[in-house]
């Protein structure tokens, strides 16, 4: 079962490498635009083994992810909170929120550019807006996802609103928080590239723009590599953290109060 | 005896949190962003700086009014954006609906592709548009691949979930009365799938749209993406927000638009 799984899904990736290699090779197509996954592996070997890869692209591009991203979970998580728990928050952000929310952010990049030229806080305003979405609307579906029962039983036994808000608000929302915490991840990554790709000196996106121009395709290609492997690798990595701090109910309510201490710490842990 | 119980305990919990007057959120809410306009329109008026960098209110009113009158806007920019982007979106949610309805229904067809789609799908969109640019210079065919290769994965791995969703014991009874493959597909599955369907359309018209503007702004001879970067050279904050409002108001109009669809026909 497995194995014929295995063997069609690996046996069409390897007959797309295969075409790919033989159309570059044959002359058919010129590999200047197409390269070849050869010559892809090569250029990735020369990538990973070159110091100054490391310590002046990658670590400039994984500066200004994380700083966004964090930014973003921390603003993100109690402003979702808030505008979850009470309703006039709610009705005071809401507008404000869905119209930059609705707002192809991708625009405003040049105006950034404008404001704050191109180096780390450029990054990190253009990662914000790209990460913070996710984990504000997901905390706020959290919040208002709790059972409207519970919480109401937990008010006629006398809980304080903070109690309320600990014991079963909270708890509740983990899940979702914790779910919009890693599309952040994925939204902030494509932000950090879109920053870097349209106004850089240094970063994974500006070496993108710098193969491109110069008809470097095989290095292009490892590049697209690098990203999409740490695109995946913080993916399976927040996965991993979720499934450890929600187990595998999605309902914790019955865990309620080290789940509820879990949100908080994986909020100020990010800062 | 329980369910009953439930059922009367319940709603008075749900009309408790409901918003008590509608009214509320049209004043707080619209009054914040009054206020930001206010106090941006004023502090433009103080202080020339901010009126450099930051345009305000007024301008950005002024300037829509002009683009509005302006013939080169609408025949030019207006249209060049809406045929990318049509374009591209089209051929995302055709292709993503067909190979969608294909990977879901045919498990040999999906195991074939799916560690394919998968590594395609982890690399960020905005990493190939350089590519695309050295493969098909910056015309047509340039912004419809960016904006079709953005949208296209959400169309096809919500219908392909939504086809593998489908009620098997429905499926199972629509079988052995006699229905025949083709029948089955558009009876039960694609029902079952249509509202997963519509949601993955939705986020495409979302990346569709990001992706014909970025697609403009990165290269391109028109096009509202074309007007912002074009401005953003000049420092013309005021027409870098207002083709960026342009296009936000659209694309909130089709996604209102598609809403309506989904709606009618998930019914």
């Amino acid at each position: 079962m497995d194995t014929v799984r295995l063997l069609r899904g690996g046996g069409f990736l390897l007959v797309v490498l295969a075409l790919w290699e033989l159309l570059a090779r044959s002359g058919w197509v010129d590999p200047v635009f197409t390269g070849s996954p050869s010559g892809v592996v090569t250029a990735l070997g020369e990538l990973v083994s070159d110091p100054e890869f490391w310590s002046v692209h990658a670590s400039a591009t994984a500066v200004g992810f994380l700083a966004g991203w964090s930014l973003a979970v921390v603003v993100g998580l109690p402003l979702g909170l808030f505008m979850g728990w009470y309703g006039p928050v709610r009705d005071l952000f809401e507008p404000l929120v869905m119209t930059f929310y609705s707002t192809p952010r991708i625009a405003l990049v040049p105006l950034f550019v404008v404001w704050f030229g191109f180096g780390l806080p450029y990054k990190l305003v253009v990662v914000f807006l790209a990460a913070i979405f996710p984990v504000l609307l997901n905390m706020m579906a959290g919040v208002r996802s709790a059972d409207a029962a519970l919480v109401a039983m937990s008010r006629s036994f006398g809980a304080s609103p903070v109690t309320v808000l600990r014991t079963v608000v909270l708890p509740a929302s983990l899940p979702h928080a914790l779910t919009g915490v890693r599309q952040a991840v994925a939204h902030g990554l494509t932000g950090v590239v879109v920053g870097e790709v349209f106004s850089a000196g240094t970063g994974l996106g500006y070496e993108l723009n710098q193969a491109a121009q110069l008809f470097r395709t095989d290095r292009l290609f490892a590049i697209v590599v690098v990203l999409a492997v740490a695109a995946v690798a913080a993916n399976e990595g927040m996965l991993l953290v979720e499934r450890r701090l929600t187990g595998p109910r999605a309902s914790t309510a019955s865990r309620s109060p080290r789940s509820g201490s879990a949100a908080r710490s994986s909020a100020s842990r990010s800062a | 005896m329980t369910a009953t119980l439930t059922r009367t305990i319940r709603p008075p919990a749900t009309i408790r949190r409901r918003r008590r007057f509608r009214g509320r959120k049209l004043v707080l809410g619209g009054g914040l962003l009054v206020l930001l306009l206010v106090v941006w329109e004023l502090a433009a008026r103080a202080n020339p700086h901010v009126q450099l960098l930051a345009s305000s209110p007024s301008e950005v009113a002024a300037t829509l009014v002009a683009f509005s009158g302006d013939g080169t806007f609408w025949s030019v920019h207006v249209l060049a954006t809406a045929e990318g982007f049509a374009a591209g979106f089209v051929v995302a949610v055709v292709g993503g609906l067909g190979l969608g309805v294909l990977m879901g229904w045919r498990r040999g067809v999906r195991e074939t592709l799916e560690p394919f789609v998968f590594v395609v799908n982890a690399v960020p969109g905005i990493a190939l548009i350089p590519l695309f640019m050295v493969w098909f210079g910056y015309g047509f065919t340039y912004q419809v691949v960016v904006v079709a290769s953005w949208s296209f994965f959400p169309v096809l791995l919500n219908t392909m979930a939504g086809v593998r969703a489908a009620d098997p014991a429905l499926l199972r009874m629509a079988r052995s009365f006699g229905a025949s493959t083709k029948r089955l597909l558009w009876t039960v599955a694609l029902p079952d799938a249509a509202p997963l369907v519509f949601a993955g359309v939705q986020q495409a018209l979302t990346h569709a749209v990001t992706g014909i503007v970025g697609a403009q702004m990165w290269a391109s001879a028109s096009g509202l993406g074309w007007v912002i970067a074009n401005a953003a050279m000049n420092i013309q904050v005021e027409q870098i927000i207002a083709a960026t409002v342009v296009v936000a108001v659209s694309g909130a109009l089709l996604n209102e638009l598609l809403g309506a669809v989904a709606r009618r026909w998930t019914r």
